[in-house]
């Protein structure tokens, strides 16, 4: 039997899911620079966004990544498809939305705890408002890439379990010793 | 006739990603969507070089796929992974299950290139 219970999000956690979004747009060659939270725009451009879910022995959430289409379609590392561009575009975000999360992943080391991860689901609209669930840790970060906005939400709620799991696996602590293998990185056994 | 690599990555983009660029340099390349389609192409093109495998897809993930394949023998295609997953205990968990090598998202194309040309050889 489990519970759903309020947690904070850890200052590490803010500063290492910043940290992964503009190492992601840097490693387009784009620079992204953390601005302060806002939703979208009313009359904003058409957007495109990806949520991965989560979940831990003691904890459990979703990331999401939105941004205008047209940014998306900028940082597309193939050609673009002529024929089903928004089917691309769609895997595309799904894939960033997934590289965000693995970097996060990385970043914060054997401190995150281990986590199963769902397939990306994508969404597409116009001054798409996330919201978080009731009782969920919320951290809205924006950014502004090439003069657009780009909005990420890592939601989690604690799961108390039977056995007496720390609800937040992550800390501020140090890192653990174990080494993560970082982007790009290559291992040949 | 050229070394063949299979692809396995339920992304599109990255599967295009990982094609353009050993297509480029004369690899012939099958592609698969997930861990089932992976194995079977595996099992079925004994002959081809190397397969590339994601780790987290739908249905059957590279890691399960590749303890498939161990159980079975291994067979004589070597796989790498190319994943966004770092966790030690992963890579390790596809080193005992026979994986040649661990490749962490985004990659850059030199170094996928030089990778794979070490494992499965020049096309």
């Amino acid at each position: 039997m489990s519970s759903a219970m309020e947690l904070q999000v850890p200052r590490s956690v803010t500063e290492h899911l910043s940290g992964a979004v503009v190492a992601f747009f840097a490693s387009h060659g784009v620079t992204c620079e953390p601005v302060a939270h806002e939703d979208g725009a009313e009359d904003g451009p058409s957007e495109l966004g990806a949520m991965v879910g989560f979940r831990g022995k003691a904890i459990r959430g979703g990331l999401a990544f939105v941004a205008p289409k047209e940014l998306i379609a900028s940082l597309l590392p193939v050609p673009p498809d002529g024929a089903r561009p928004e089917n691309q575009l769609r895997d595309w975000t799904a894939e960033i939305v997934n590289q965000i999360f693995g970097r996060l992943k990385n970043k914060l080391g054997a401190r995150a705890g281990r986590f199963q991860i769902g397939a990306p689901v994508c969404f597409s609209g116009r001054s798409i408002r996330l919201a978080f669930l009731p009782g969920a840790a919320g951290l809205p970060l924006a950014f502004v890439a090439n003069g657009n906005l780009v909005r990420v939400h890592l939601d989690c709620v604690s799961v108390e379990t039977e056995c007496g799991a720390h609800p937040w696996a992550i800390t501020d602590a140090p890192p653990a010793a174990a080494r993560i293998v970082a982007e790009g990185d290559v291992l040949l056994f | 006739m050229a070394k063949q690599i299979i692809i396995i990555d339920d992304s599109q983009t990255v599967r295009q990603e990982v094609r353009l660029v050993l297509v480029k340099a004369g690899y012939e390349i099958i592609e698969a969507e997930d861990g089932l389609e992976g194995a079977e192409a595996i099992r079925e093109n004994q002959g081809a070089s190397l397969a590339i495998c994601d780790v987290n897809m739908p249905g059957l993930g590279g890691l399960e796929m590749l303890e498939s394949l161990h159980a079975d023998g291994g067979g004589a295609v070597p796989v790498i992974m190319l994943t966004t997953e770092g966790r030690p205990d992963l890579i390790a968990r596809a080193r005992a299950n026979g994986a040649k090598g661990w490749m962490v998202k985004p990659f850059k194309p030199q170094m996928l290139l030089a990778t794979v040309a070490k494992i499965a050889g020049a096309p």
